[in-house]
C-alpha cells in the first residue's frame, strides 16, 4: 500500500510539478539576464520571478533529489543532478541581480552604477560560489589533483 | 587530504543514514548529498532574500487586490511592469490627467510606461511640452524608460487601439508613484510635472 | 595544476560534459566494459567505487592514464574466447616452429608451452595468469625460447601485444628502489596484458625482493607512496642461470631451489627446466650456426667459406669448459668467426670470391686462404688452476714444513665442506680463513701468500684470487679520518682475493699513533663484513707481531690460523740457493758445499733476524754471478759459463788461525797468552771429539773481565782473542764491538735499556769490548742512576744471547772488583778474570822498538838504554794514568816529529839517517840538569841545617846506587817525610822546592812537581767529603811531594774535620811510600801540638827541620839578592837604611823574614819610580840606584 501511495505520488509529481519546476530553473537564468540587460540598456524596470518563487522551486528540485522514489531522473541521468543545482543557483543569483536593477530603474534607490555594480558584484558571487563549490566537490575526472 | 578523507567517511555514515530512509540505493552521482545540500541551503537564501527585498521595498500587501489598486489609479507601491490583470480589463477607469511632483531629479525625471493588463499592442505617442518625444511607443508589460525634463507637461496620445482601450500604467521612479491610466485614440493624458 | 584544472574550476559547466563524455549522458556507458569499471575510478574522485565489483579496489595516482588505457584496453583482450579445440591446434603449431628453432630443449619447450596453454585454459581475468620460473644452465637458449613463444603467440592473435618486458633486478639498489625499480614495473605492466620476465633474483636487493615476492602472491603491489603496481592478465616468468649436471625431470632440482628466494619459490605455479647440452648438442647447436654464419658471409661478401672438421670438436671443448653453451656460441659466431672475417674481406686481405678454409692449430682459430693464415681469435685451454699442481708447487718450496702442514689441513676442511655440500647437507657456512704468517724476513712468507691466494681460487674459496699486497703508507691516510677511506679503498681493491699486509706490526708500532689505530680498527671491520669473501694474511717478525695482535682485542679471535715461519737450517738454504741456480741454470761446484754451509751457518745468528733467510741466498747467488761474470771475463780459453766456483761466493780459503805468530808481535802479558793457549786446545779438544763422532755440547761462557791499566793492551788483546775465537768456530762473524758507558747510558728514563739492547744487537755473533766498565757504577747517584739500569739489562742480554756473545769488561783493577760487586749476576756471568800488569820499562821500550819498525823507523842503540830509564821514571806503580802502550805510541810519534823537523834543518843527512831515531829525537837528554839543583842550594843564604841535610841524603841515595849497581840488595826506600818548623817567610816552600828537584834528580821520586796545599785544599764543608777531597790531593802530588803549609791549622778540636785530613794523609801516606813525600810546615809551638796531637804522626814524619830566623845582614844579602836580578843596586845610603829597618823589625815574631826583605825591596822601586817621575831626564844611574830617601819611605810601608 505504501509503495502505490508512494508511486502515485511520484506520478503526480513528475506530471505537475517536475517539469514546470524544471523548465523555470533551466532557462530563467536566462531570461533574467536578457532582462537585466535590457533593464540596463532602456533603464526600464523588469519584473523578476521573485526570490519567493524561487525558493519554492528550490524546495521542490531539492525533493526531488531527497526521495528515492523521486530521484528516478537522476539515476537514469545522473549528470542532471548537479546540472539542475547549477541552473538553480544561477537562478537565484541572476534574479537577485535584476531586483538589484529594479531597485535602481523602478524605484530609484540607488543610483545607476551602484546598481550596476552590485548586478555584477551578485553575478559574480554566485559564479564564484560555484566555482568553489566544484572545485570542492567535482564532478569531471579530470579534476584530478 | 586527511581532512577530506574525513568528510568523505561522513559522507558515507551520511550516506549510510540516507540509505536507511532509502532502500539503499547508493549515490547517483558523486558527491550527489552534497549537491542536494547546496540546494536546500540555496531555497532557504532565497526565502531569507525574498523578505529581506520586499521588506526594503515596501509594504505589499497595504494596496488590496488588483482591482482596487487599479481603481485608486495611484499606487505608491506597484513594481514598474507589474499586470495586475491579464485580461484587457481595466477596472473600469478612466483617462485622467494628473499633477506629478518629482524630488530632486537635478533638471531631468524618468518616467516609466507599461501596459498594466494584457500586451495588446495598444500604441501611443509620447509628446513634452507639446513637442513629440517618442512618435510611436508600443505598450508592452515590460515597462519602457523615458527620460522627461522637469518641469515640463508630457503628453501620452494613444494611436493604435488594438481592443478594449489603451491602458497604461505609468511610474515616476523619482517619487515612486505610479498612475493607472486609459486613453482613447487620438487623445492623451497630459502629466504636469513639477519639481518637489 | 594545470590549464584544463583551472578551465573546470572557472566554469562547473564543463565538468558536467566532462562527466557525460565519461560517464556517458545516459550514465550506461561503463556498465560495457564489465571489470573495467572496478579500475576506472580516478583516485581523484575519490568515491569508492560504482557499479558492482564490491571490493574496494585502491585507486592509484595514474588514474587518468588508466581511464584511457581502459577506453582503449575495452577494445583489445585476451583470447580467452577461444574454444579449446582452437587453442590445441594452436599451441601443437608453435611446439612444431619452437622445436624447429630451438634445438635439443624439448623437455623444457613442452613445459613452457604447458605452463602457457594452463592459462589459457583456465580463462581468468584481472588475475595473474601465470608465474613461470625458467632455469637452467646459461646458454641453453631459455630467453630465446621464451621470446619465440610470445612471437608465436602474438602471430596467433592469443595475446594483444607482442613485447616481452625484462627486468633485470641487480641493478636496482636501496636508494633508487622506490624510483627506479617501481617506475620499470608500471612501465612494464602498463598494457595490461602480456609478459614480463625478471632476471637477476639472486643477487637482488632485499626490499626489491619483497616488492616481487607480493606482485607474485596478490598479483599486485603497493609502494609507500601510494604507487600501485597492478600484475592482473599477466604471464610472470623468472629466470635464473644454474649450472646443472644431469638432465632433470619431474621435480624441481636442489641447485635451482637454492637461488630462488622462499616466497618466490612459494609463488611459482609452473616451472620449465631446460637441459643442460651435451657435447654432441653443441656441435650440432655450432654447426648450425656456423653454417648459417657462413651462407651469411657468402651472400654479402662472397667469400665461400668451408670448415675443417676437427674445428667443430675443438670449438665445442673450449665452449664445454666455459659451461656457458648457448651465449659462448653465439659470441664465438658472432663476434669472433663473423666479424673476423668481415674485418679481413673489409681490409682487403680477404678478395670476393675467395676460398676461405677455417682451421684450428693448438689454441688459435685461423681463416686460411692458399698459403697465408690469418688468426681470427686464440682461445687458450686455460684450465682452472688444478688444485693438485698448485699444491704441488707449494710442496716444491723447501723447508716450511708447518706452513705446508696448515694449508694441507685447510686444503682437508675445504674438500670435506664440499664433499658436505654435495651431499646436500647444509653447508657449514664460510670459515674465516684469515691468517697470520709470522718469521723473519726472507723466509718466504709473500711468495707462501701468494700461492695461497691462487690455491684458494683453485679450492673456489674466492672468487678472483688475487693478492693484494699493501704495506703500511697504503692503509694510513696523511690526516686524521682520510685512513678509513683508503683502507676501506685498499679492501675493496682485494674483495674476493687476498689483502696481503707486509711488517703489519708496522701499524701499531707506538701506541699513540691514532692512524695506525684507526687502520686497524677498518681492517677488522672491513673482515667482518666480507667474510666469506676476503682472506687477511698478515705478515711480520714472531714478538712483533705478537704485541700488535695484542692492541685490538678484536683481532686475535678473527684470525685462526697463525703459522710460524721458522728461519731456514743451512741445509735449506743450500737447497734453496740449488734451486734458484737451477732456475738461472747456473750449476754449483760440488766441492764446495761444506763451506757454503759453514757460510750460511756464520750468516743465520739466532739472535738477529736481519740475516735475511732466503733473500740472503739470492743476494748470495747474484753477487756470485756478478763475481763469476768478471772473473769469466778475465779468464781466457774455454769459459765454463754454468760453473759457480768458492771464489764467487767469496769463500777464501781462510788462513788457520795461528796463534803463535799472533803472540809474537804481543810483549808481555803472558798470563793472558797462557790462558788463550788453554782455551785453544779445549776447542782442539773439541773438535776432535767431534771428528770422533762424540758429541759433546762444547759452547761455554766466556765472557772475560780484564782489569789493569789503561793501555796495557786490553783492546788489541780483545780484538786478538775475538779473531782467534771466529776462526775456531765458537763466533760466527768475530767483529768486535768497542763501547764504553757513555754508548750504553743514555739521558732519559727507559731509554738506556733500549739503548744497551741496541748495542748488544750488534755486538751479537761478536765480541762486546766494554772499556772503563766500573764507570757504569756510579756510588754518589742514589739508586745507581741509569748506569745500574744498563748493568741490569746487560745482564738479562748477557745470559739470553750466551752461546753467541762474548762480552769483555776492562778497567782498572781495584775499581773493576767494586764494580762486579755492585750486581750480584755479573759476577757470575764473568767467570774468568785476567791481570793486565803494568808493562816493565823494559817491556816498554821493547814496544818502542816493535812499533817503530813497524812505521819504518829503526832505533839508535843507545836510545834503547835511555828509553829504558825514562820509562822507568815514567812508570809510577800505583799512579795509574801513565798509559804504558799508549805512552810508548805518543813518545815515539813525538820523537818521529822531532826526527823530522831535525832532518829538515839538516842539509847534508845520509839515507839511512833518515829513518834513525837518536836520543835527542826522544827528548831524553834532559836528565843531566841533577847537577846544579846542589848549587841552587848552595845559593841560599842560611839555613845550614837544611842545607847538611839534604847534602847527606843525596850522598845516601848515591851511594845506594852504588850499592845497587854492585849488585847488593837494595836497603829499601828510607821514609822520607819530613817536617819545616819555622817562622813564615823563613824560606820553608822554596826550601821545599828545590828539595823535589833535588830528590827527582837523585831518583828517588819520579816527578819533580811539588804540590802546595793547606787546609782549605784538604778540609771540605761536608761529612765524608773531606776524605775524598784529600784523597783526591794526594793522588795529585803522587810521585812527587805534597807540601802541607799551616800544617797545624788541621789540628782543630777533635770534632772539626782537620782530624780526618790527617787521618787519610797518614793512610795514604803508608800506601803510597815510595812516590809520596809530605812536608809539613808551620810555626815551632803549633807543629809540636800537631805532632802530639796523633800517635802516628811523629813516628811517621821522622825528619824535622827547624828553619831559623834571618839575622839582620842575611836579611840586607837576601835583599841585595832580590834586588840584582831586577837591575837594580843599593847605594851605600840605601844600604845602611836598609839596615836599620831590618833592626829595627827583627826579633818580632811577626817579622815576616824573607818576605819582609821582599816587601821592603818592591816598596822602594815603587818610591823609586815616584821619585824618577819628576825629573825629566833620568841618568842610567838614577834608574838603577836606590837612595837613601827611598827606603824611608818604604820604610814606613813595610811596617
Amino acid at each position: 500500500m505504501k509503495k502505490i501511495i508512494k508511486f502515485v505520488w511520484a506520478l503526480f509529481f513528475y506530471i505537475f510539478l517536475f517539469p514546470v519546476t524544471i523548465l523555470v530553473i533551466v532557462f530563467g537564468p536566462l531570461m533574467t539576464f536578457t532582462d537585466l540587460l535590457d533593464v540596463y540598456k532602456l533603464g526600464a524596470p523588469r519584473l523578476g520571478m521573485g526570490l519567493g518563487v524561487i525558493a519554492f522551486l528550490g524546495f521542490i528540485l531539492f525533493l526531488s533529489m531527497k526521495y528515492h522514489s523521486l530521484s528516478w531522473i537522476y539515476r537514469k541521468f545522473p549528470v542532471l543532478l548537479p546540472f539542475f543545482q547549477m541552473c538553480f543557483v544561477s537562478f537565484i543569483v541572476m534574479d537577485l541581480s535584476l531586483t538589484f536593477a529594479n531597485l535602481w530603474a523602478d524605484r530609484m534607490i540607488i543610483g545607476k552604477t551602484a546598481a550596476i555594480g552590485l548586478s555584477v558584484l551578485t553575478i559574480l558571487v554566485g559564479r564564484a560560489f560555484l566555482s568553489y563549490w566544484y572545485y570542492k566537490y567535482p564532478i569531471s575526472y579530470k579534476m584530478v589533483r | 587530504m586527511l581532512k577530506k578523507t574525513k568528510k568523505d567517511l561522513v559522507h558515507d555514515t551520511d550516506n549510510q543514514t540516507g540509505f536507511e530512509e532509502e532502500d539503499q540505493q547508493p549515490e547517483v552521482i558523486y558527491h550527489e548529498h552534497s549537491h542536494r545540500k547546496s540546494v536546500f541551503f540555496g531555497t532557504i537564501l532565497a526565502v531569507v532574500l525574498a523578505i529581506g527585498l520586499s521588506m526594503m521595498s515596501g509594504s505589499y500587501t497595504s494596496e488590496g487586490s488588483a482591482e482596487e489598486v487599479v481603481a485608486n489609479r495611484i499606487s505608491k507601491s506597484t513594481l514598474a511592469g507589474e499586470t495586475p490583470f491579464t485580461d484587457e480589463t481595466n477596472a473600469g477607469i478612466t483617462a485622467k490627467d494628473f499633477e506629478v511632483t518629482v524630488g530632486d531629479s537635478g533638471g531631468d525625471a524618468k518616467m516609466l510606461i507599461w501596459d498594466f493588463n494584457s500586451e495588446d499592442n495598444d500604441e501611443v505617442q509620447i509628446l513634452v511640452n507639446g513637442q513629440p518625444l517618442k512618435e510611436k511607443l508600443i505598450l508592452a508589460n515590460n515597462p519602457a524608460a523615458i527620460s522627461i525634463p522637469v518641469p515640463s507637461t508630457v503628453t501620452v496620445k494613444g494611436l493604435k487601439d488594438q481592443g478594449g482601450g489603451i491602458s497604461y500604467a505609468v511610474k515616476f521612479p523619482n517619487d515612486k508613484v505610479t498612475y493607472y491610466n486609459v486613453v482613447g485614440m487620438n487623445a492623451g493624458n497630459t502629466y504636469t510635472v513639477r519639481p518637489l | 595544476m594545470g590549464f584544463q584544472r583551472w578551465l573546470r574550476i572557472l566554469l562547473p559547466e564543463l565538468q558536467l560534459v566532462d562527466y557525460v563524455q565519461a560517464k556517458g549522458f545516459r550514465g550506461k556507458k561503463q556498465r560495457m566494459g564489465g571489470q573495467a569499471q572496478a579500475m576506472v575510478h580516478p583516485g581523484a574522485l575519490r568515491t569508492e567505487s560504482v557499479g558492482g565489483s564490491p571490493q574496494h579496489v585502491p585507486h592509484s595516482a595514474g588514474g587518468v592514464g588508466e581511464v584511457v588505457k581502459d577506453a582503449k584496453y575495452g577494445m583489445k583482450q585476451m583470447g580467452l574466447n577461444r574454444s579449446n579445440e582452437e587453442l590445441d591446434t594452436i599451441f601443437a603449431e608453435i611446439k612444431k616452429d619452437l622445436n624447429s628453432k630451438i634445438l635439443r630443449q624439448e623437455a623444457f619447450i613442452d613445459e613452457l608451452l604447458v605452463s602457457y596453454k594452463k592459462a589459457f585454459f583456465k580463462r581468468e581475468k584481472g588475475k595473474v595468469q601465470n608465474t613461470i620460473l625458467l632455469a637452467g644452465p646459461a646458454g641453453t637458449g631459455k630467453y630465446t625460447t621464451l621470446q619465440l613463444l610470445v612471437d608465436q603467440l602474438y602471430k596467433k592473435k592469443l595475446v594483444p601485444y607482442k613485447r616481452v618486458a625484462t627486468i633485470d633486478l641487480r641493478n636496482y639498489t636501496e636508494e633508487d628502489i622506490h624510483s627506479n625499480f617501481v617506475l620499470d614495473c608500471s612501465a612494464a605492466f602498463e598494457y595490461g596484458i602480456g609478459t614480463v620476465c625478471f632476471i637477476g633474483l639472486e643477487k637482488a636487493n632485499a626490499e626489491v625482493l619483497k616488492f616481487v615476492s607480493r606482485l607474485v602472491q596478490q598479483g599486485y603491489f603497493r609502494t609507500s607512496n601510494s604507487l600501485m603496481v597492478d600484475a592482473s592478465n599477466y604471464f610472470l616468468v623468472f629466470y635464473s642461470d644454474v649450472d646443472l649436471k644431469a638432465e632433470v625431470h619431474g621435480q624441481l632440482p636442489v641447485e635451482v631451489a637454492n637461488k630462488i628466494p622462499a616466497p618466490i619459490l612459494k609463488g611459482i605455479q609452473s616451472y620449465a627446466i631446460s637441459a643442460p647440452l651435451m657435447p654432441a648438442d653443441v656441435e650440432a647447436i655450432l654447426r648450425g650456426k656456423l653454417q648459417t654464419a657462413a651462407r651469411r658471409l657468402e651472400s654479402q661478401t662472397q667469400l665461400n667459406v668451408s670448415f675443417e672438421p676437427d674445428v667443430f670438436t675443438g670449438l665445442v671443448e673450449r665452449i664445454m669448459v666455459t659451461k656457458k653453451y648457448g651465449e659462448a656460441i653465439e659470441s664465438l659466431v658472432e663476434k669472433d668467426f663473423y666479424q673476423g672475417l668481415v674485418d679481413l674481406r673489409s681490409r682487403g686481405t680477404l678478395l670476393a670470391g675467395d676460398f676461405v678454409q677455417i682451421q684450428l692449430q693448438q689454441d688459435d682459430l685461423l681463416a686460411a686462404k692458399g698459403q697465408q693464415s690469418f688468426l681470427l681469435k686464440s682461445i687458450p685451454m686455460v684450465e682452472e688452476e688444478k688444485i693438485e699442481d698448485l699444491l704441488e708447487e707449494l710442496d716444491r718450496l723447501t723447508g716450511l714444513h708447518s706452513v705446508k702442514r696448515a694449508i694441507h689441513e685447510l686444503l682437508e676442511t675445504v674438500k670435506a665442506e664440499k664433499m658436505r655440500q654435495e651431499a646436500g647437507y647444509k653447508t657449514a657456512g664460510k670459515m674465516a680463513i684469515h691468517m697470520v704468517f709470522t718469521g723473519n724476513p726472507g723466509t718466504g712468507k709473500t711468495t707462501v701468500a701468494r700461492l695461497v691466494s691462487r690455491i684458494l681460487k683453485a679450492m673456489g674459496l674466492l672468487s678472483q684470487g688475487q693478492l693484494v699486497e699493501a704495506a703500511r703508507q697504503d692503509l694510513v691516510g696523511e690526516y686524521l679520518g682520510s685512513t678509513a677511506p683508503k683502507t676501506n679503498a685498499a679492501i675493496e681493491r682485494s674483495l674476493g682475493g687476498v689483502l696481503f699486509i707486509d711488517e703489519a706490526y708496522a701499524l701499531s708500532r707506538d701506541k699513540q699513533d691514532p692512524f695506525g689505530m684507526e687502520a686497524i680498527d677498518t681492517l677488522v671491520k672491513g673482515m667482518e663484513d666480507h667474510r666469506d669473501n676476503l682472506v687477511l694474511v698478515l705478515a711480520g717478525y714472531t714478538n712483533e707481531m705478537e704485541d700488535f695482535l695484542r692492541t685490538n682485542p678484536g683481532l686475535q679471535s678473527r684470525f685462526p690460523y697463525i703459522i710460524e715461519f721458522p728461519d731456514y737450517t743451512s741445509e735449506e738454504m743450500y737447497e734453496i740457493l740449488e734451486g734458484m741456480a737451477k732456475a738461472k741454470d747456473f750449476t754449483i761446484d760440488r766441492g764446495i758445499k761444506e763451506q757454503l754451509l759453514e757460510l750460511f751457518d756464520s750468516k743465520q745468528i739466532s739472535g738477529r733476524n736481519d740475516a735475511g733467510n732466503g733473500r740472503l741466498v739470492r743476494n748470495m747467488l747474484e753477487d756470485a754471478i756478478r763475481k763469476q761474470a768478471v772473473r769469466l771475463n778475465q779468464e781466457t780459453g774455454a769459459k765454463d759459463y754454468k760453473l759457480i766456483t768458492a771464489g764467487d761466493f767469496g769463500i777464501a780459503e781462510r788462513p788457520q788461525f795461528e796463534l803463535e805468530p799472533a803472540f809474537e808481535n804481543i810483549i808481555g802479558l803472558d798470563n793472558v797468552k797462557d790462558f788463550i793457549r788453554s782455551l785453544e786446545k779445549q776447542i782442539r779438544a773439541n773438535e776432535k771429539r767431534k771428528k770422533a763422532g762424540v758429541l759433546t755440547e762444547q759452547s761455554q761462557t766466556l765472557n772475560i773481565v780484564f782489569s789493569g791499566n789503561p793501555g796495557t793492551g786490553k783492546t788489541t788483546m780483545a780484538r786478538m782473542l775475538a779473531e782467534m775465537l771466529k776462526s775456531m768456530g765458537l763466533l760466527k762473524r768475530g767483529h768486535l764491538i768497542e763501547v764504553d758507558r757513555s754508548n750504553l747510558v743514555a739521558e732519559y728514563m727507559g731509554q738506556t735499556a733500549v739503548k744497551t739492547t741496541e748495542v748488544v744487537q750488534s755486538a751479537l755473533g761478536g765480541v762486546l769490548f766494554i772499556d772503563e766498565a766500573y764507570s757504569l757504577v756510579e756510588e754518589g747517584v742514589q739508586g745507581g742512576g741509569f748506569g745500574k739500569e744498563a748493568i741490569d739489562t746487560l745482564v738479562r742480554l748477557i745470559e739470553n744471547h750466551r752461546n753467541d756473545l762474548v762480552v769483555i769488561l776492562a778497567g782498572y783493577t781495584d775499581e773493576m772488583e767494586k764494580f762486579l760487586r755492585s750486581n750480584p749476576g755479573l759476577g757470575s756471568r764473568f767467570p774468568l778474570k785476567i791481570e793486565f800488569p803494568d808493562y816493565t820499562a823494559e817491556q816498554l821500550t821493547m814496544i818502542t822498538v816493535i812499533q817503530a819498525k813497524a812505521k819504518g823507523f829503526n832505533l839508535n842503540v843507545d836510545v834503547q838504554q835511555a828509553l829504558t830509564q825514562f820509562y822507568e821514571k815514567k812508570q809510577i806503580p800505583g799512579k795509574n794514568d801513565s798509559g804504558n802502550g799508549r805512552l810508548v805510541r805518543n813518545t815515539l810519534e813525538s820523537a818521529i816529529r822531532n826526527q823530522a823537523v831535525r832532518i829538515v834543518e839538516a842539509e847534508n843527512v845520509s839515507p839511512e839517517e833518515l829513518n834513525l831515531l837518536t836520543i835527542n829525537d826522544f827528548g831524553l837528554l834532559d836528565n843531566q840538569p841533577k847537577v846544579n839543583a846542589l848549587k841552587e842550594l848552595d845559593a841560599i843564604i842560611g839555613l845550614d841545617e837544611v842545607k847538611t841535610f839534604v847534602r847527606s841524603l843525596s850522598a845516601q841515595i848515591e851511594v845506594a846506587n852504588k850499592r845497587k849497581a854492585m849488585g847488593l840488595p837494595d836497603m829499601g826506600a828510607q821514609s822520607l817525610h819530613m817536617v819545616f818548623k819555622g817562622n813564615p817567610g823563613t824560606g820553608k816552600t822554596t826550601i821545599a822546592r828545590i828539595l823535589a828537584r833535588m830528590l827527582k834528580e837523585l831518583g828517588v821520586i819520579k816527578l819533580d812537581h811539588i804540590v802546595e796545599t793547606d787546609r782549605s785544599g784538604l778540609v771540605a764543608g761536608y761529612v765524608g767529603q773531606t776524605a775524598l777531597k784529600t784523597r783526591e790531593v794526594l793522588e795529585k802530588a803522587l810521585g812527587g811531594i805534597l807540601f802541607i803549609d799551616e800544617a797545624y791549622a788541621l789540628m782543630g778540636d777533635g770534632q772539626d774535620f782537620g782530624q780526618e785530613a790527617i787521618d787519610t794523609v797518614v793512610k795514604l801516606m803508608d800506601d803510597h811510600r815510595e812516590n809520596l813525600i809530605v812536608i809539613l810546615a808551620g810555626y815551632e809551638e803549633d807543629m809540636e801540638q800537631l805532632l802530639d796531637s796523633n800517635a802516628g804522626l811523629r813516628s811517621r814524619f821522622p825528619n824535622v827541620i827547624t828553619f831559623p830566623d834571618y839575622s839582620v845582614d842575611e836579611l840586607v844579602e837576601i835583599s841585595i839578592r832580590i834586588l840584582k836580578p831586577k837591575g837594580y843596586e843599593l847605594s851605600p845610603d840605601g844600604a845602611e837604611a836598609l839596615r836599620g829597618i831590618c833592626a829595627r823589625v827583627e826579633g818580632g815574631a811577626s817579622s815576616g823574614n824573607g818576605r819582609l826583605a821582599r816587601n821592603i825591596c818592591e816598596a822602594a822601586i815603587r818610591q823609586h819610580a815616584l821619585r824618577l817621575s819628576e825629573i825629566d831626564q833620568p841618568t842610567i844611574e838614577d834608574l838603577t840606584v836606590l837612595k837613601r830617601e827611598d827606603f824611608l819611605q818604604a820604610g814606613g810601608v813595610a811596617r
